[in-house]
């Protein structure tokens, strides 16, 4: 007979399982127990009922189950369990046992939930508003573990880490994979582990409060939940630090007496809340509900014996069907071992040393003169490059004086994420750009193959080839980056060390299906998949099988292979995983079925190492030119001291910008440096001028940047920075006559407008509609230009995830409303939609981005939510929608905004608009002689000019991240799509053919390439890809943001309008909120690389 | 000459530099129309199976394909463009996954692009939707299907629309048909949820509208109207007909009569009527009431599109109230119309006459007239015929609400002028179903990272501060990451759940009865139990459970609602 003598509450997570058996009769907790499942669900689950059978007495006969969490939902059936959700089963723990929580956050380990709790005064129900990420999850428990694994910080280390009084630098919250990026270039930098984990906590805890909090402010008690806010004092004191500051700011009263650390604590038990609140659930259900079964079911699932429930029977073939497949395999496509060269002892191991200092690991090999290599060596990055490089050099060392031969370096090169600061370390004589490396590599020992695969533990580089020169290159964007160390990362979560990867993969016959993509959604699909019944070696099959559509399908987007040609080289750490190889094959096996072509795949016989080669062949061709070594020598590099210091002191004050800076003393205090040079400091910083310390030194590499500027100017900066300078002129000064008291209340009221969208194309229209109004141009007040520090201010009331352009919104009218209002008032704030934009293009529509168009609603939104802050500063809010394309339409518009506070005549208000248009015309005018100029000089130069193809938002300094300066710095002109000139002559001369032809219309015409010329700026874009395909001296980099959803249907059109002329073609995408200067970079240098070629190409004619 | 032959003469005897050319869109010609099978898909399996059946009289062979699954997505991904919605690679990849059957059953590719195109709507808003065609026929090139058509129904040119494709013929009896689709499939959707969830014997309703679909897919495909010139007498016809405007104003009036109140589609609606109402209903079960609002295609498809959400919240008890995609098509009209006031006065360039320019004032004045009554026209005669034909299928499917008011409701939100996606359906519809009682949640699908409505959550967080018992939860639907979509939605389903509880235990208690006793009441009055039979909705009252015992409760006491 059942009788319910206990209920069980069980709450099965995505890294832990936490159970509490509960006392039916006296509600008193008899067994509780937290433990890291290490993603083996089942077996736990199983683990712990067998012990609180064992230790609690629960049985069939006398318990009832609830379960909650992400695998409740699937476990819950085989022990006869009533699942919870875990939200409902936590609020219900927090109303009944803390009923003076207003909130609650709880950070779960894929998932973070935020939830209000409000009483309804009218029901006297606790209403709860419950948010929980979307599948960009950036504030997890998951990416809290991956990042502290990858720091070096033990679990139980966790314990220690604090965030009050620790340094915190920018990290990136919004995305797991964004935040490992910012991790990992801090990392190269320097920073200590302790700050860097800070310093995620804040990002975690702002990117929760900008968008899971939904613009709410979390009110007194706040309850901290979940097993990071449990156990890491630092993520607790994120929260209590940053509540803290809206809660100042916002006027949130703290009741007398208390503490912030008694307002927002983890309570007793904090872990155990979604167990305790699921048992507590139970207690209102009927007597049956929840009948425990036993563990039978469960055993059977676990043992195979049973499928999963939904989709667990589903899956296709593994990687492989047998045994003998894979030795088949393995025969075919594992390298062989590396032999390296028998020396006797006197013997002079001459060569020439490459270093490849990645983002995961180190790399070194010393190459023979003959291109042989001696001696190589590999490790996985400690944290410090400096540390690694020193280490790896010496095992490379000792490969060849153990044999008791000695090595004389010839010539030394660096590459990798650290390759720059490494050169100065060890004075090599190069740093290559690590896409050049591997290409030089697989030249070298694979003639002239059609593609390069290159994937290592961040990036992955795809290199295509025709007649053995490089003829494209693409490289992952930073949302799929992570994918080497994601296989890591995942296979050590699984107890598996990743040399281990390929042997257990290979024991499976069936794989779940992962969609391909970003890194975090991988993540969170594992936990699924498990809970369906997926062994670990089957999701890692599943995971490696997810590699070669990655690069082929999501970076370089050519599903059809055989168009490349049909030899393909895998290289890079992660090719060593020899179930990523197999999935590589498989794929462009498949690829090539029915093309009547056979592939021809090799596995770089040093695929961990081939950056590394392709260094040290530079640092040999340097040689072969004459040039003597710089390189400071093995003892010397054995013997390297160091100090790296970050902190107030190595703050650089040269710019308003403040940045913080590493400074990496060499050689020893006394004098006697490593290099027999003495000491030396070197400065890793954000910006050239931040690379020294002597205000002399600074104005002089500052001249040097002032006339590379003036060399190669950068319209892009310019036009963003003229666009605001615009005023009436006089013939178009309206001239009607309005009263004094009208006159006086115009040169008297202050109008903001932030700095920000749309304003970057027609703030000339408004400024002088306003000032021929007789508003004074000083109280047309701008918000400040979009930096870092005004973001994380300003963005906090957000509830929404747009694209960044959309987000920076907010910190604009932020700054209007709390700096420049409390500075001086203004009367209104002016934030118009703008519903269709003018064009120069003959196009049927003209339709501005929803996204930009709506955003200024959705602010207002975020401003009067809570309290309607315009009214409570005395500051109106207007946010008209307005077309730009129509003169009369938009007077009507302005008018309808404007008339009550202005007093307008319709005439004066017409011709205001007017003037408004003829400034617009005029900078618009400006901006294209000036781009005239600088097309004539380069064609007269034989030179190359960039087009940054992104939209007038990206003349936002704040927006393009400082792209067009870093390209600009290496001696190109920018221009825009928006700053190309017009002049007749000129389109005549390179669309006039086609217009005759029949193809176009005229030159504005863009039907030719794309049919739906819906969108302005799209068009413009498209218009402006023409432009530089048919403009010998000019090439495209695309600029496009994450979520760009004008941009993403014109990806494909883009590149083929620019890729079929012949011209080069780049691109940064998913530009974001963060700043991966590492990746940046990466891509800036190489295409430098590219364009000196194509430079001289040109020259060449 | 159009743009196309243009190209297509200029390219040929082109040597220069390689420029990119989008590829020539080849036009379905009415030759091919007895051996092209159309493809229809992107809405509900009712209105597809309905427009196949409309095709299919109308002479043209049309197939459907199949519903988008997760292979679907990544299919329609990997051949697409990155970055773009989940409609877009579901669609693509549902098109290429149903080109694939083809293939493996032997048919060469060059037979499929030949035999079979894709037939869509299409827009020129400033939503991405607009370049949808081009994504598609992107993705069918990037998989081997080069010069597969798509060929595009503009939606805001309806059915006068000038296609590209003289092989589509817009007849009167086609457009009708089309109408009529519109109508029966948003409204048989509406009862199945309604009834669905209060069904006696789990499984009766599906097969039910199974038959019902069959039953009206025969009336779609047989049944042609009569042409008004050919029953009168030709000293009638003969005169009226020089007049090309009055001949088919008139024949489409008469046309209509008969398609849409005609004997022969009323029988059928009575037959499906009688069926439906034959199912056996529980309504006191209590069920929380889900209102789907959200973006056009993540809110109406039945599919891995939006995580099979209805049946996920069907599974976890729930009366799904789907949203009709007649909301849409009176939203057009009703928004054509708002967006004609600010352009007042303005001629048709949206120039200002001069003061003095009376003439061109009086003409501006009269244009405005014309279009206002024209569109305010349609919009009475859709909503009119919409709710005939929700009356003939036992009055209980939702009506029509009246565009002005949801406007109305969410312009202290959202402009109702601004454009793209759904404008402000989403704010207006989350706040007349919250303020109406209608609902207990609001659920809002709609695709990741959709541009406006994505915007539409950040303005709906600011209407969920306003309405204090409001519950809203907003789902994006990638194609990835259901398990977490759906822990979300069950996350807020509780906080109904207990909404719908706490109203059902209120009603309960305020008649002073148990709930067996309005049970046995309800079983001894067999008509009570039936999906046709009309419980009153009262005020604050949002429950079919709570409505229906207050309801048992009068009867019980003799009174009448």
């Amino acid at each position: 007979m059942f009788v319910p003598k206990f209920r069980a509450g069980i709450d099965v997570g995505s890294t832990t399982v936490k159970a509490v058996v509960i006392d039916a009769e006296t509600e008193s907790v008899l067994w509780k127990d937290y433990r890291r499942h290490e993603t083996r669900q089942i077996e736990t689950l199983l683990d712990f009922l067998q012990r609180m059978e064992a230790e609690a007495g629960i049985s069939p006969e006398n318990c009832r189950v609830f379960m909650t969490g992400v695998g409740g939902n699937m476990l819950a059936d085989p022990i006869g369990a009533k699942f919870v959700q875990e939200v409902l089963a936590a609020a219900l723990m927090v109303e009944r046992h803390c009923p003076e929580a207003a909130s609650f956050v709880e950070i779960g380990g894929q998932d973070a939930k935020i939830v209000i709790l409000r009483k309804d005064p009218e029901t006297g129900r606790i209403k709860k508003v419950p948010s929980m990420n979307d599948k960009c999850a950036g504030g997890t428990g998951a990416v809290i573990d991956k990042i502290s694994k990858k720091l070096g910080i033990p679990l139980e280390g966790l314990s220690q880490l604090r965030y009050a009084g620790i340094r915190i630098h920018p990290v990136a919250g919004k995305c797991g994979v964004f935040a490992e990026t910012d991790i990992n270039s801090l990392q190269k930098q320097g920073i200590p582990a302790e700050e860097l984990m800070a310093s995620l906590f804040e990002a975690f805890v702002l990117q929760n409060l900008r968008v899971l909090a939904r613009g709410h402010t979390l009110l007194p008690h706040v309850l901290l939940l979940g097993g990071p806010n449990a156990f890491i004092p630092g993520m607790r004191e994120a929260w209590q630090h940053n509540i803290r500051i809206r809660w100042e700011e916002r006027g949130v009263e703290i009741p007398a007496g208390a503490t912030v650390e008694e307002l927002i604590r983890a309570p007793q038990d904090a872990e155990y809340f979604g167990a305790l609140g699921a048992a507590e659930f139970g207690k209102e259900e009927e007597a049956e509900v929840g009948h425990y079964l036993g563990l039978t079911q469960l055993k059977n699932l676990y043992l195979g014996r049973s499928e999963g429930q939904s989709r667990g029977g589903l899956g296709i073939p593994a990687l492989v069907g047998s045994e003998e497949e894979v030795q088949t395999f393995l025969k075919e496509y594992a390298p062989p071992p590396f032999v390296p060269p028998i020396f006797k002892p006197g013997d002079t191991a001459r060569g020439f040393i490459g270093v490849d200092g990645g983002s995961t690991s180190t790399k070194a090999v010393l190459l023979s003169l003959e291109g042989e290599v001696l001696a190589r060596a590999y490790q996985l990055s400690k944290g410090n490059p400096i540390e690694d490089t020193i280490e790896i050099l010496e095992k490379l060392r000792r490969q060849i004086e153990n044999q008791g031969a000695q090595i004389e370096v010839l010539g030394a090169a660096t590459t990798g994420y650290a390759k720059d600061t490494l050169r100065d370390v060890i004075c090599a004589d190069v740093a290559l750009v690590e896409t050049v490396a591997h290409t030089k590599s697989a030249l070298h020992y694979y003639g002239a193959p059609d593609a390069i695969v290159d994937v290592g533990g961040q990036d992955i580089k795809l290199m295509i080839l025709k007649d053995g020169r490089v003829k494209d290159f693409k490289l992952n964007t930073q949302c799929s980056a992570g994918n080497g160390y994601f296989l890591q990362a995942i296979s050590e979560g699984f107890g598996f060390q990743v040399e281990q990867f390929a042997d257990v993969a290979f024991t499976a016959r069936k794989m779940p299906v992962f969609p391909y993509g970003c890194a975090v959604f991988l993540q969170a699909d594992i936990a699924s998949f498990q809970g369906q019944g997926w062994k670990p070696n089957e999701i890692l099959a599943g995971l490696a099988a997810v590699l070669p559509k990655n690069v082929w399908l999501y970076i370089a987007k050519i599903p059809n292979l055989p168009e490349l040609g049909t030899r393909f080289i895998l290289q890079g750490g992660t090719q060593n995983n020899l179930a990523a190889v197999k999935a590589q094959v498989d794929f462009i096996n498949q690829r090539f079925a029915g093309s009547g072509l056979k592939p021809e795949i090799t596995v770089h016989k040093h695929a961990g190492e081939a950056g590394a080669i392709g260094a040290a062949f530079e640092a040999m061709t340097l040689w072969q030119q004459g040039r003597k070594t710089s390189f400071i020598g093995l003892d010397a590099v054995r013997n390297i001291q160091y100090q790296t210091t970050v902190g107030e002191e190595t703050r650089c004050h040269f710019c308003k910008n403040h940045c913080l800076r590493t400074f990496i003393d060499i050689g020893a205090e006394n004098g006697n440096g490593a290099s027999g040079n003495g000491r030396r400091r070197l400065i890793v910083a954000t910006c050239e001028k931040g690379t020294v310390e002597d205000l002399d030194a600074m104005k002089a590499i500052q001249a040097g940047l002032d006339a590379a500027r003036e060399a190669s100017p950068n319209l892009l900066e310019y036009a963003g920075r003229e666009i605001w300078k615009y005023h009436p002129s006089e013939k178009t000064a309206p001239k009607t006559k309005i009263s004094r008291q009208t006159a006086e209340k115009r040169e008297k009221i202050r109008i903001g407008i932030p700095r920000v969208l749309g304003m970057y194309g027609y703030a000339p229209l408004f400024h002088c509609y306003f000032e021929s109004l007789g508003v004074l141009s000083g109280n047309i007040v701008y918000s400040d230009f979009t930096n870092e520090e005004m973001f994380r201010v300003g963005s906090n009331r957000g509830s929404i995830d747009p694209c960044y352009p959309s987000k920076l919104a907010l910190a604009h009218i932020h700054n209007l409303l709390f700096e420049k209002h409390r500075r001086k008032p203004l009367d209104c704030i002016f934030f118009p939609m703008f519903d269709v934009l003018r064009s120069p293009l003959n196009i049927r529509a003209s339709n501005a981005c929803p996204t930009t168009a709506l955003t200024p609603e959705v602010v207002r939104a975020a401003f009067t939510k809570e309290r309607d802050l315009f009214v409570e500063n005395g500051v109106i809010y207007l946010d008209p929608l307005l077309d730009l394309s129509k003169p009369d339409l938009l007077a009507r518009q302005m008018f309808a905004a404007w008339d009550a506070i202005l007093k307008l005549s319709k005439a004066e208000n017409l011709r205001a608009i007017h003037s408004g248009y003829d400034a617009l015309d005029r900078y618009e005018s400006d901006i294209q002689r000036k781009a005239r100029e600088i097309l004539d000089r380069l064609e007269e130069e034989c030179g190359v000019g960039i087009v940054l193809l992104g939209r007038p938002y990206h003349h936002d300094p704040g927006v393009n991240l400082g792209i067009p300066e870093e390209l600009q710095k290496r001696g190109y002109p920018i221009f825009s799509q928006a700053t190309l000139p017009m002049d007749r002559d000129l389109l005549e001369r390179l669309f006039g053919e086609e217009v005759k032809e029949g193809i176009i219309s005229d030159p504005m015409d863009v039907g030719d390439v794309w049919k739906h010329t819906f969108s302005a700026n799209s068009s413009n874009k498209l218009w402006a890809a023409k432009f530089t395909a048919r403009h010998p001296n000019l090439i495209a980099v695309e600029l496009s943001n994450f979520k760009c959803g004008h941009d993403a249907p014109i990806y494909a059109t883009i590149e083929k309008i620019i890729e079929t002329s012949g011209t080069p073609y780049f691109a940064f995408k998913d530009i974001d909120e963060n700043k991966p200067t590492g990746s940046i970079k990466l891509r800036v240098e190489t295409i430098d690389y590219f364009l000196k070629l194509y430079r001289k190409k040109l020259a060449e004619g | 000459m159009s743009q196309e032959d243009r190209m297509e003469s200029a390219l040929s005897t082109r040597t220069r530099t390689p420029q990119y050319r989008r590829p020539l869109e080849r036009s379905f010609t009415a030759e091919e129309r007895d051996k092209v099978t159309i493809l229809v898909g992107g809405l509900t399996r009712k209105h597809e199976e309905f427009i196949r059946a409309v095709f299919q009289g109308s002479g043209y062979r049309c197939e459907l394909l199949p519903i988008p699954d997760q292979e679907s997505f990544l299919l329609g991904k990997e051949f697409g463009n990155n970055g773009q919605c989940s409609p877009a690679y579901f669609t693509s990849g549902a098109l290429i996954q149903y080109l694939r059957r083809l293939e493996a059953e032997g048919m060469s590719r060059g037979e499929i692009v030949d035999n079979y195109l894709y037939f869509t709507a299409g827009s020129c808003g400033p939503c991405r939707f607009g370049t949808y065609a081009a994504e598609y026929r992107l993705a069918l090139q990037n998989a081997g299907y080069n010069g597969f058509r798509v060929v595009r129904f503009q939606q805001d040119e309806g059915i006068r629309q000038k296609t590209t494709a003289p092989g589509l013929k817009y007849t009167i009896d086609f457009g009708l048909g089309m109408l009529k689709v519109l109508f029966l499939g948003d409204v048989l959707n509406d009862l199945a949820y309604n009834v669905r969830a209060y069904e006696v014997n789990p499984g009766e309703t599906d097969r039910v509208i199974q038959v019902c679909m069959q039953d009206l897919c025969d009336h779609l495909r047989d049944y042609k109207a009569p042409d008004l010139f050919d029953r009168m007498p030709r000293w009638v016809s003969a005169p009226l007909s020089k007049n090309e405007i009055a001949r088919g104003l008139l024949n489409f009036v008469y046309k209509m009569r008969h398609h849409l109140r005609g004997k022969e589609f009323l029988e059928v609606l009575e037959r499906c009527c009688k069926r439906i109402d034959g199912i056996a209903v529980d309504r006191t079960r209590l069920r929380p009431i889900v209102k789907i609002i959200g973006e056009f295609w993540a809110q109406t498809t039945e599919s891995g599109g939006n995580y099979w959400m209805f049946d996920f919240l069907e599974k976890e008890g729930a009366q799904v109230q789907p949203e009709a995609i007649g909301t849409w098509i009176a939203y057009l009209l009703a928004h054509a119309r708002m967006q004609m006031y600010p352009k007042r006065g303005l001629d048709s360039q949206s120039r200002e006459p001069a003061r003095w320019d009376l003439r061109q004032r009086w003409q501006n004045e009269i244009a405005f007239q014309k279009k206002r009554a024209l569109l305010a026209f349609g919009e009475w005669l859709y909503t009119r015929l919409y709710h005939q034909v929700i009356k003939s299928l036992g009055s209980t499917a939702h009506t029509l609400v009246p565009q002005m008011q949801l406007a109305h409701l969410a312009d202290p939100f959202y402009k109702r002028l601004a454009r793209g996606g759904e404008g402000y359906l989403e704010v207006g519809k989350n706040i007349y179903y919250h303020k109406n009682k209608l609902c207990h949640m609001v659920l809002s699908l709609k695709p990741f990272g959709c541009l406006p409505s994505s915007q539409s959550d950040g303005i709906q967080s600011a209407v969920t501060s306003r309405f204090k018992d409001m519950i809203f939860l907003p789902i994006e639907t990638s194609g990835e990451g259901e398990v977490n979509a759906h822990s979300r939605v069950q996350m807020a389903l509780g906080e109904a759940k207990a909404k719908a509880k706490a109203e059902f235990q209120e009603a309960l208690a305020c008649t002073g009865r148990n709930i067996e006793d309005i049970r046995a009441f309800a079983e001894k009055h067999s008509e009570l139990c039936r999906p046709f039979y009309r419980v009153p909705h009262r005020p604050g009252i949002a429950g079919v459970a709570a409505n229906f015992v207050l309801h048992v409760n009068d009867l019980m006491a003799g009174r009448t609602a």
